[in-house]
């Protein structure tokens, strides 16, 4: 128990020496903050939600709209801060949902072994045999293009890579002792699944997760770009690039500039939370890095 | 021998995997929408419309022999119709398949010119300042949305410094004055087939910009891999025994670790592949590369449902083929599974 | 005169939860044509003792003091370029797994060929004729054909044979073979440790043999060096020592050793644990495990005192007339 709390302490403490997770986790913090409390952060919360303002189209970035406005006057930070909540749920969702499904699936798959294992993991193989994203372009198109399909399109092509990875991390606990003592003893096989190694193969679950979050958020919004994600009047990162390409090369250059920084920094942030994360939850990475 | 069985093994998977992708096509065009017949119909379809299409399809009958008529199809090679244009789904990609291809193979070797030995070289010298920027410059090559980046290089490239020209395959010039003569639609190798090297640098001139683009994101995952397994060989036991040898450094990383650091790096390929694809779904509008991506993209904007299905299924099996190919060299390059 | 002269070296390691002490003053020589044993349980600090002569140690470690005499240079003042150069041509080394110490995806005809290019400028020609000639002298069947064969291909005792022949290739004065038996089966151990004997009486090499088996040291050692916790606490003369250990640690290494005719129940175990290397310890590391401890055992650290013309041991028992 002592070697355990030695063990998560040393965890954070290697966390927090980390400046890049620090800084990252930090400016996460603050989308996230400025997502949820947006209503409250800017004056204009009804462009924010897609109204226009005709008497402001194209205006270029100053004191009264740092970001400028776009094609329908709408301000530019309010539409960064209200497609901040579309486009970091996006990510979020369909990292849970991806985890909600694989890992049980994985975990049935590592535990019983044999021919149901077999069967699930050639299943997976199929899944992962599309390229990323163009099973979720299929998909999204028959269940028709909004917000929610693309979250249940991209999760859909997604939840094979934690069955695969709650698969192997299951069957390297599974032998241990503890657990062996459970059977042994006539615990329920949906009890021990439970109780003893979800818990156990939590750890490495959560650190792909962080990884995770970053890639579907480049995901989500490449769904969106294409017209298969988020629908007018709301809009999300990828939507508002979208929105600005036409106008991106003849000098109103602000429209698809900021929402693609705003991508790219939080898919950076989240990679190198996660990296921070992994490493610290590692041993042996530490030794290595 | 070993190699031997391995191939059939692997063949066998490649088979069952593709049997797979069949039926989840299968699923997300004839099951998972709540109307097929309208999505196979397009946009706001007239009732009698959608009638005609459902006894097209046989959409009246039981699922199983739904299933038997579409593999039957696919198997004769006839993958249908585009609902927008009325054009034979076949002509179109004979069309455009080959674009995407070249624009995704030159990314590629971006890819893997760049990457690699910048992955090599940063697990070589952890913790120096190259290491430090590079892991950076990799998790940018990751984070950056392919669609926005494209975007700003058009906006450098080509309207701030006008070395690269804005999109398509070859200049208008090109086309008028010395047209390419098409033989396997990779226009670099069909410009040089016929000897006609203006239009091959025109070509290239004009590939440039977009395999860059796309490459990305595979160059970010290509550092991040070669630099794992560099540091991962680089502890090994037979790397301590070689320096007690007094083998010089150069040897010991550039040879010996090298080859061993190579071989987890090739899967690179296979992904760095699918990553591309990926990439020219999302970037072919912007360049006006005529190739599948935009294909796709504008099949989305038409519901031209039959296109994307289609898509789907003839680039998944291009992508099985790329990872069948790229498992069998490096069973090929593996001693442990050559011999025995 | 001694070829190899280790003189109170001290190695730490930094881990996130402080230093570890790995040596704690190793003090041992090693004369010309003798095999020296160093030999101790796990974590006593013996490999560390032979990384830290090739000065291969894990970029965490550090020697904070001591120093290592190979022909009186000391070999911790080098720089990496003049170490390099004595790395192979001069002190060689083998390793306990020769799995994992040879290159898989190298042949072994090419390993060895690589490390004779490394030390001699010879022709390519020779250095071929040179590579079959040190198969052949390991003992290795059909050298010809051995040239082109992978790690994979050979047997255990085939690829340490393969490993004895890289490590000879430079024709070293000193090889450190650091277990070099312990992952292969019994009869393969006793061929191996043959081989060993053999190419080091023909070709004068002395050796430094780190093993925790105090039998193989019988068998192929001169002289003997036991550590515990990263000090040596009893060295000399092989026959001396193992006839009558003077050391209550060195006595309980040999008590637990299985003798022929002994049972299982005969065995004795030293009770305790070696001591982590966390914490600093004030007087004799072995004193928690000792049963003649002493008041002062646990304040002052025992040196060692010379017993005989080759025995020395470092235990206050030896000091005290009383005792004694």
């Amino acid at each position: 128990m002592r070697a355990f709390r030695v063990e998560a302490g040393s965890s954070v403490w290697f966390l927090l020496r980390d400046r890049a997770a620090i800084v990252s986790l930090a400016f996460l913090i603050a989308v996230a903050l400025s997502a949820v409390f947006a209503p409250y952060l800017t004056p204009y919360a009804n462009q924010g939600r897609g109204e226009p303002e005709l008497t402001a189209k194209f205006r270029a970035p100053g004191i009264k709209h740092p970001f400028g406005t776009d094609g329908l006057g709408r301000d530019q930070v309010a539409r960064l801060m209200f497609g901040a909540r579309r486009s970091l749920s996006m990510g979020i969702l369909v990292v849970l949902a991806a985890i909600i499904i694989g890992t049980p699936i994985g975990m049935v798959a590592g535990y019983l072994g044999g021919w149901a294992d077999e069967a699930i993991m050639r299943v997976t193989d199929v899944f992962l045999a599309f390229p990323p994203l163009l099973l979720a372009i299929a998909i999204a198109a028959a269940l028709g293009a909004s917000y929610i399909n693309a979250v249940a399109a991209i999760a859909v092509t997604w939840w094979p890579w934690y069955a695969r990875l709650a698969r192997a991390q299951t069957l390297s606990v599974r032998e241990r002792a503890y657990i062996e003592a459970a059977r042994g003893i006539g615990v329920r096989d949906r009890v021990i699944i439970r109780r003893h190694i979800l818990p156990n193969i939590m750890t490495p679950i959560i650190v792909q997760g962080t990884l995770d979050v970053g890639t579907a958020i480049l995901v989500a919004a490449g769904l969106s770009f294409i017209g298969l994600g988020t629908q007018a009047p709301y809009a999300d990162w990828g939507v508002m690039i979208s929105d600005g390409r036409l106008f991106f090369l003849s000098g109103r250059w602000w429209m698809s500039t900021f929402p693609g920084l705003a991508i790219f920094l939080t898919a950076m942030a989240f990679n190198f939370l996660g990296d921070g994360v992994r490493v610290a939850a590692d041993p042996r990475l530490r030794r290595l890095l | 021998m070993a190699f031997l069985s391995f191939l059939f093994r692997r063949l066998g998977l490649s088979l069952f995997v593709f049997v797979g992708v069949l039926i989840l096509t299968f699923i997300v065009s004839r099951v998972i929408p709540s109307n097929p017949a309208a999505l196979y119909a397009g946009a706001r379809p007239r009732p009698e419309q959608v009638q005609e299409i459902e006894k097209k399809l046989g959409l009246d009958k039981p699922l199983s022999e739904q299933f038997r008529v579409y593999v039957g199809d696919l198997l004769a090679g006839n993958l249908g119709e585009s609902y927008h244009s009325r054009r034979s789904i076949n002509t179109d990609l004979r069309l455009f398949l080959p674009a995407t291809l070249e624009l995704v193979i030159a990314a590629v070797l971006i890819a893997l010119v760049l990457g690699i030995p910048t992955g090599v070289l940063a697990g070589a010298y952890p913790r120096s300042p190259f290491d430090y920027a590079t892991r950076f410059a990799a998790v940018a090559g990751v984070s950056a949305p392919s669609f926005w980046l494209a975007l700003i290089a058009q906006f450098i490239f080509f309207s701030q410094l006008g070395w690269l020209p804005l999109g398509g395959r070859v200049s208008r010039d090109a086309t008028l004055f010395y047209p390419i003569a098409a033989q396997t639609g990779f226009y670099l190798i069909d410009a040089a087939l016929s000897g006609n090297w203006k239009a091959w640098l025109d070509a290239a001139h004009h590939l440039i910009l977009p395999a860059l683009v796309l490459s990305a994101y595979p160059v970010g995952i290509t550092i991040r891999m070669t630099q794992a397994s560099m540091l991962e060989v680089l502890s090994e036991t037979y790397i301590t025994a070689a320096r007690a040898a007094g083998l010089s450094r150069r040897v010991i990383l550039f040879k010996l670790a090298l080859k061993n650091a190579i071989m987890p790096a090739l899967t690179v390929v296979g992904l760095s592949f699918a990553y591309s694809i990926t990439g020219a779904f999302l970037v072919e509008t912007l360049f006006s590369w005529p190739g599948v991506g935009k294909y796709v993209t504008e099949a989305v904007l038409n519901v031209d449902f039959p296109v994307i299905i289609a898509v789907t299924l003839v680039v998944t099996l291009v992508y099985i083929l790329v990872n069948l190919l790229i498992d069998l060299m490096q069973a090929l390059l593996d001693p442990r599974v050559r011999l025995i | 005169m001694a070829l190899l002269t280790v003189e109170n070296l001290h190695v730490q390691f930094k881990t996130p939860f402080g230093a570890v002490r790995a040596l704690r003053g190793i003090d041992f020589e090693l004369d010309k044509g003798d095999i020296l044993g160093l030999v101790g349980e796990t974590g006593c600090g013996k490999s560390v003792t032979g990384r830290s002569i090739m000065r291969l140690l894990d970029e965490n470690a550090e020697v904070t003091e001591g120093r290592i005499l190979f022909n009186n240079t000391d070999l911790l003042r080098l720089s990496e370029k003049e170490m390099h150069a004595i790395r192979g041509d001069r002190i060689a080394m083998i390793f306990q797994d020769p799995a994992t110490a040879l290159n898989p995806l190298f042949t072994i005809g090419g390993q060895i060929y690589d490390v004779l290019r490394a030390h001699n400028p010879a022709p390519a020609e020779q250095r071929r004729k040179a590579t079959l000639e040190l198969l052949a002298s390991v003992g290795l069947p059909d050298p010809a054909q051995m040239m082109a064969v992978y790690p994979h291909q050979l047997s255990g005792g085939q690829q340490q044979r393969a490993m004895i022949a890289l490590s000879l290739a430079a024709e070293p004065e000193v090889i450190i073979a650091d277990e070099p038996t312990t992952a292969l089966d019994v009869t393969i151990q006793a061929q191996i440790l043959d081989l060993l004997r053999t190419l080091q009486r023909e070709r004068a090499i002395s050796v430094i043999f780190i093993t925790h088996d105090l039998g193989i040291v019988a068998e192929t050692c001169q002289k003997v060096a036991v550590l515990y916790a990263g000090r040596v606490v009893e060295q000399g003369a092989v026959d001396a020592i193992l006839a009558d250990p003077q050391h209550p640690y060195s006595r309980g290494l040999l008590a637990a050793l299985p003798r022929p005719g002994s049972r299982g129940t005969d065995l004795k175990v030293i009770p305790g644990n070696v001591p982590a290397g966390l914490e600093r310890i004030a007087g004799c590391a072995f004193a928690p495990r000792c049963e003649f401890v002493m008041d002062r055992c646990h304040r002052l650290q025992p040196p060692l005192v010379s017993l005989a013309a080759e025995h020395q041991a470092a235990c206050f028992l030896h000091e005290d007339p009383v005792h004694g």
